[in-house]
């Protein structure tokens, strides 16, 4: 067999003599007119093969003869001449084969003409055929060859093994592996009938049964069960390497398996250190013993007021859209401000999986839907769509809820939208728009509302909502990249209560964030940022009477109605700059993160002020797989928004709260998935917001900066990573929470002889230990047990009648939080069953809250004249079924 | 700018859970201890220099008064727990003893409180110049008077173990030079299951029935009035007096209290758990209140048999 190689030069001159067509000789001095340029070249129709030389064959002499060719219009090889020789009997049967070429004929723009070119005829050694069973495996023929797909998820596989194994289970008799795009080929397979075998750490073991055929290559497409669904999603294990000293980064396929939790990853936040159990049916974020106003919820860095749904079972996004949740306990960068607590950062996923997917669920609360795909010619279209919505008010309205003749219709409804432009420009645009509703009306029944003062008669309604929409740019510049996330907000909340009760309050927010990382080499990563954020907001407060005439004992008959409304605006642009600095050689034995921010807040006609944030932390490595961390902080937080009202409309003079938090840490591989760690804490609170005490006495605003606080603990954590068939955790933490609002004496004393009391979110104890079970057959089994320090609270101590009113003004303690609720504990459930089909899995799940019925009291109701009171508990025993499902096309 | 968090959601939903424990708790409507449920004035609204006659409604169970003592002061002199008895309290008890009426009353003045006794002093007199430093709007306005009332039980052959429960209440008394001052309601008839009840009588009732209870006021108790709201604009109101409902066994069948002009109480005759087959004794009060400061009351005796 000869293989020729074929160049074919450009045309360099038309024939002289092809043109010798009666022009005018007179034309030009030469005599000779200037050639056309061709437009179209000459291209070889028919090729003669010349016999390879015996001379040259003997020799084992390859080679190649360069030949003119004289081409007429007719494209037929009119004469051909040596230009290079090669030898070897070349040169002749080269141009003995020439003369039998055809070609499609040069033009120029009067036509065909005749040409000369260069043409290299060149001559190899046909390889020496060898028989099958004397090549190496490498130059067998390809006989098999298939592709291994992913079942449920119909994702193709990569780095999948792909065997026909031997009698000798160590030596296989044919191996290879999929590359990236899940296809495989097995070269000199026989023909014959043959078991291929398909494996890989963490996807079940499949055997399939594949008919090789002579002469044919054999197709095989192998489906294979993933015995970890949702590893895909997992953004990583504890991260390490991170910038803020404690990141507790939660894979979704952790959160899908937490029992009590619905599947929800925000809701597992609080089974880890840190995040104290929220009072019933409120779902507020209680972070290191902090006020649930002092920490932060964040999607993309964005912050969002509320992060459940009614009741705090159901956050308010869909946990399928989520790539990561990132619970910053505390030590976090300068990127985030205006917190003193903590603050969760939820990510979105930004890409659509290539395959197109639906999937489902639905459980006692609410259901919903997401569809993810990619459109267009190049799938250069990412698309997302969720919504989500509650149906307790459906079920209830036929059961109707009694209690004392009240009927209560929640209901929440939830969506999010993604879209992504994905193609080659190094510009990344990824936009969301995402938003919830939550609605709750508790209907009087007439009895009550006949019996009742017409200003409290009729139904309590409340409706709240969030709407954003964000764009997400990232441009890489050099060593630059340059990350950009504007925002634009809605948020609004209506109460109201019969026909004179209404509080009403809408807000528009602007939020821009911007970052610019500069890394020039592996030891440093310089980054200067701003989170901007502003806007204005409106409210309307309608009452049946004016605050002020309480203090006055007007008598009720004679109250005024009383209404406020305005629109506040507001702005704040924060600057920060921030470094991660590696000085070692190795990148991760020592990381230092110092940063800085300032923060700055104006609020129109009210106030206006200024403060900066230094912050460090760090983290090192004493050993193999021990770490030590810490660093410390000062955190300002500005005012609500409600502590700057003032009846009169004047200003208020408020600053910042201050949180001064210093943490010390350690973190220990004990072995491969097995981690520890320890971290101790210390947060100092200064220029709280507390009540005036000089307002009965003519002062005018209602708050001043005179709070003080203190807030310690411990933190522990043993978890095992989810590998395998088991994962789970074991946290405990012990700490103490309190505040003083009063250090001068200004109030009456409230706690000890110097006015520290046990602040109202203090848990002391909060051990919790969670567990999930991979069992056969996609059975999975998985416990929650959670204990903690019952909530304090002060006991009243009886009260005196105000016979105009008809109720009782109660004494209460002096001793501020000097009791508690009896601690609460409780043991959640969870069983899975899971189906898995080629294209989508269909899943069965049994949540069984509070399994031995603990009475965990949430609160203590008192009677008419507080002189009895009772614990008021909070949910019994739970059960709550769903399913779920998902469907890749 | 912060952003503001609803906690609006989070008391309607711990008051759905409230109502899941209350009915364990003793009820306002249930009489088991000493209570002070009204104080009345007549005038409702007294004039500088004019007197007005005070009476109260004391009651408990099973026992008389021992003691009812009446303070009064201010109502700017006074907090949310009404008068400051603070001084009062400093005084040497074992002085007073010894001290003549005249001489506590001095005392008392001089402390800036109104009466003193075990019973109000009847008529009560307040001061003619009580208003004069205000302006005639002032006046038409007036001033609150705070009377604060402490009730002690005569406990004398009971059980040596049992608590002696006193009661404190407090009542505003407005003291004006209005035009058109108020009145208090007058609480006329009393039906039951639309049949008119005697004054004074006491009502036989079969136990575990109920029975609508519907006190009817005279009409041209219920005032039309004006009042100069905070805008100074003068609005024409109509009075919505307020009733409620107490008794010593029994119970309503849904709320003890009503608004005018619906009145009746739903009262379900259950003689308790501890009551044998013998009769039962029982005394319903109903309250009313105009929420101007004027009130009535109604007491009436049931037989359960």
């Amino acid at each position: 067999m000869l293989s020729l190689l074929l160049a074919l030069l450009p045309a360099l001159t038309p024939d002289a003599a092809a043109q010798d067509d009666g022009a005018d000789p007179g034309a030009g001095d030469t005599g000779l007119e200037e050639p056309l340029p061709l437009l179209k070249l000459p291209e070889l129709l028919e090729f003669n093969q010349a016999p390879y030389p015996p001379e040259a064959e003997e020799a084992g002499v390859e080679g190649s003869v360069l030949l003119l060719l004289e081409i007429d219009e007719a494209g037929v090889v009119v004469s051909a001449e040596v230009l290079e020789p090669a030898g070897y009997g070349f040169d002749e049967a080269a141009m003995e084969a020439a003369q039998g070429f055809l070609f499609s004929p040069a033009e120029d723009e009067t036509g065909p003409v005749p040409v000369i070119i260069e043409f290299a005829y060149g001559f190899e050694l046909a390889e020496e055929e060898i028989p099958v069973e004397e090549l190496a495996p490498e130059d067998l023929p390809v006989t098999l060859e298939g592709l291994v797909v992913e079942m449920g998820t119909s994702q193709e596989l990569a780095e999948m093994a792909v065997i026909i194994p031997s009698d000798d289970p160590e030596v296989p008799l044919f191996e290879t592996a999929t590359d990236k795009s899940g296809a495989f080929s097995l070269r000199g397979v026989p023909p014959g009938t043959w078991t291929l075998k398909v494996m890989r750490p963490g996807w079940e073991i499949r055997e399939f049964e594949v008919e090789v055929v002579e002469g044919e290559v054999t197709q095989a497409k192998i489906w294979v069960k993933n015995l970890d669904y949702g590893a895909n999603e997992a953004v990583g294990l504890y991260r390490r390497e991170t910038e803020e000293i404690t990141r507790r980064t939660i894979t979704m396929q952790e959160v899908r398996r937490v029992p009590g939790t619905f599947g929800d990853p925000i809701r597992v936040i609080q089974s880890l250190p840190g995040a104290a159990r929220s009072p019933f049916g409120t779902g507020v974020l209680i972070i290191r013993g902090s006020n649930p106003e002092d920490s932060g919820v964040y999607i993309e860095g964005i912050r969002i007021p509320l992060i459940y749904h009614l009741g705090g079972y159901s956050s308010v996004f869909n946990p399928d859209l989520i790539e990561s949740v990132d619970y910053l306990p505390g030590g976090y960068g300068v990127q985030y401000g205006r917190t003193m607590g903590g603050a969760i950062d939820v990510k979105m996923k930004e890409e659509a999986p290539e395959k197109q997917r639906l999937s489902w669920s639905t459980d006692l609360l609410d259901s919903g839907g997401l569809y993810e795909g990619r459109h267009g010619k190049d799938g250069q279209h990412h698309v997302g769509v969720a919504a989500r919505r509650s149906y307790i008010d459906l079920v209830l309205a036929p059961i109707q809820r009694q209690s004392g003749g009240f009927t209560a219709s929640p209901r929440w409804f939830d969506y999010q939208l993604r879209y992504r432009y994905d193609n080659e420009n190094p510009t990344d645009i990824t936009a969301f728009v995402f938003g919830f509703r939550d609605q709750l009306l508790v209907s009087t029944p007439d009895s009550f509302a006949q019996g009742t003062d017409s200003d409290f008669q009729g139904d309590i309604g409340v409706d709240y909502g969030t709407h954003r929409g964000l764009v997400k740019i990232q441009r890489p510049v050099g060593d630059w990249t340059l990350k950009l996330i504007p925002s634009f907000g809605v948020d609004y909340s209506y109460t109201g209560f019969g026909d004179t009760l209404s509080l009403e309050l809408t807000q528009y927010t602007i939020e821009v964030r911007a970052e610019a990382p500069w890394k020039p080499n592996d030891h440093l990563e310089l980054t200067p940022g701003v989170d901007f954020i502003g806007g204005w907001a409106t409210y309307a407060f309608e009452l049946p009477f004016n605050p002020d005439d309480l203090i006055d004992f007007d008598p009720i008959g004679e109250r005024n109605e009383f209404d406020i409304n305005g629109t506040q605006s507001g702005w704040g642009p924060d600057f920060y700059a921030k470094a991660a600095i590696r000085p070692l050689d190795d990148p991760e034995a020592l990381l230092l993160l110092p940063g800085i921010r300032l923060n700055y807040v104006n609020i129109p006609g009210q106030y206006s002020i200024l403060a900066p944030d230094p912050r460090f932390t760090f983290r090192a490595r004493l050993a193999d797989g021990m770490f030590i961390k810490g660093g410390s902080g000062l955190y300002h937080q500005p005012p609500q928004p409600f502590e700057s009202y003032r009846p009169d409309g004047l200003g208020v003079d408020l600053g910042y709260e201050r949180a001064w938090a210093s943490a010390l840490g350690w973190e220990q591989q004990l072995i491969p998935g097995l981690n520890a760690e320890l971290e101790g804490f210390y947060k100092a609170l200064t220029g709280q917001i507390v009540a005036n005490p000089n307002i009965a006495s003519g002062a005018d605003q209602y708050y001043v900066n005179d709070g003080l606080g203190r807030i310690y603990g411990l933190e522990f954590i043993l978890r095992r990573d989810p590998v395998g068939k088991f994962f789970g955790w074991l946290s405990y933490t012990l700490s103490r929470s309190e505040r003083n609002d009063s250090p001068d004496g200004d109030m009456s004393p409230f706690g000890d002889e110097e006015g520290w009391y046990t602040y109202d979110f203090d848990q002391t104890h909060i051990a919790t230990a969670v567990g999930s079970y991979r069992l056969p057959w996609e059975i999975e089994f998985g416990g929650r047990f959670q204990y903690v320090t019952g909530n304090p609270y002060t006991p009243y101590e009886g009260g005196i009648y105000d016979i105009d009113q008809d109720s009782y003004f109660a004494f209460q303690s002096a001793d501020r939080n000097g009791e508690r609720l009896a601690p609460y504990s409780a043991l959640d459930l969870r069983i899975s069953k899971r189906w898995v089909f080629k294209r989508g899995w269909f899943e069965l799940y049994m949540d069984a809250l509070n399994v031995y019925k603990g009475e965990n009291p949430e609160f203590t109701l008192d009677n008419y004249d507080y002189t009895e009171s009772r614990y008021i508990g909070g949910l019994p025993f739970i059960p709550s079924p769903g399913f779920s499902f998902e469907w890749n096309f | 700018m912060p952003i503001p968090k609803t906690p609006a959601a989070i008391s309607a939903l711990l008051l759905l859970l409230a109502g899941c424990g209350a009915e364990t708790l003793s009820q306002s409507y249930e009489i088991d201890r000493t209570r002070i449920l009204a104080v009345k004035s007549e005038p409702a609204e007294p004039v500088p220099g004019q007197p007005a006659q005070l009476s109260a409604l004391v009651v408990h169970p099973t026992y008389e008064m021992e003691a009812v003592t009446w303070i009064g002061c201010l109502a700017s002199a006074a907090d949310a727990f009404g008068c400051d008895l603070s001084a009062v309290e400093s005084l040497d008890a074992d002085a007073l003893e010894t001290m003549t009426d005249e001489e506590i009353a001095e005392l008392l003045d001089s402390l800036e409180y109104f009466g003193i006794g075990e019973s109000p002093i009847n008529p009560y007199l307040p001061d003619a110049a009580l208003l004069n430093e205000l302006t005639e709007e002032e006046r038409d306005e007036g001033l609150n008077l705070l009377v604060t009332l402490t009730a002690i039980p005569n406990t004398q052959g009971a059980p040596l173990d049992e608590e002696i429960d006193v009661e404190i209440a407090y009542k505003r008394i407005p003291i004006s030079l209005a035009s058109t001052p108020n009145e208090n309601p007058v609480i006329a008839r009393l039906l039951i299951d639309g049949q008119e009840v005697a004054p004074g009588g006491t009502i036989t009732l079969t136990r575990e029935q109920t029975y609508a209870i519907e006190p009817l006021f005279d009409e041209a108790s219920i005032q039309t009035y004006s009042f100069t709201n905070d805008d100074g604009d003068e609005e024409t109101r109509t009075e919505e007096p307020y009733l409620t409902f107490y008794m010593t066994h029994g119970a309503p069948a849904t709320n003890p209290y009503s608004l005018y002009p619906y009145t009746t109480m739903e009262y379900v005759a259950d003689p308790g758990e501890d009551a044998g087959d013998e009769p039962v004794d029982v005394t319903l009060w109903i309250v009313a209140r105009d929420r101007r400061g004027g009130m009535d009351w109604w007491t009436q005796k049931l037989r359960i048999e």
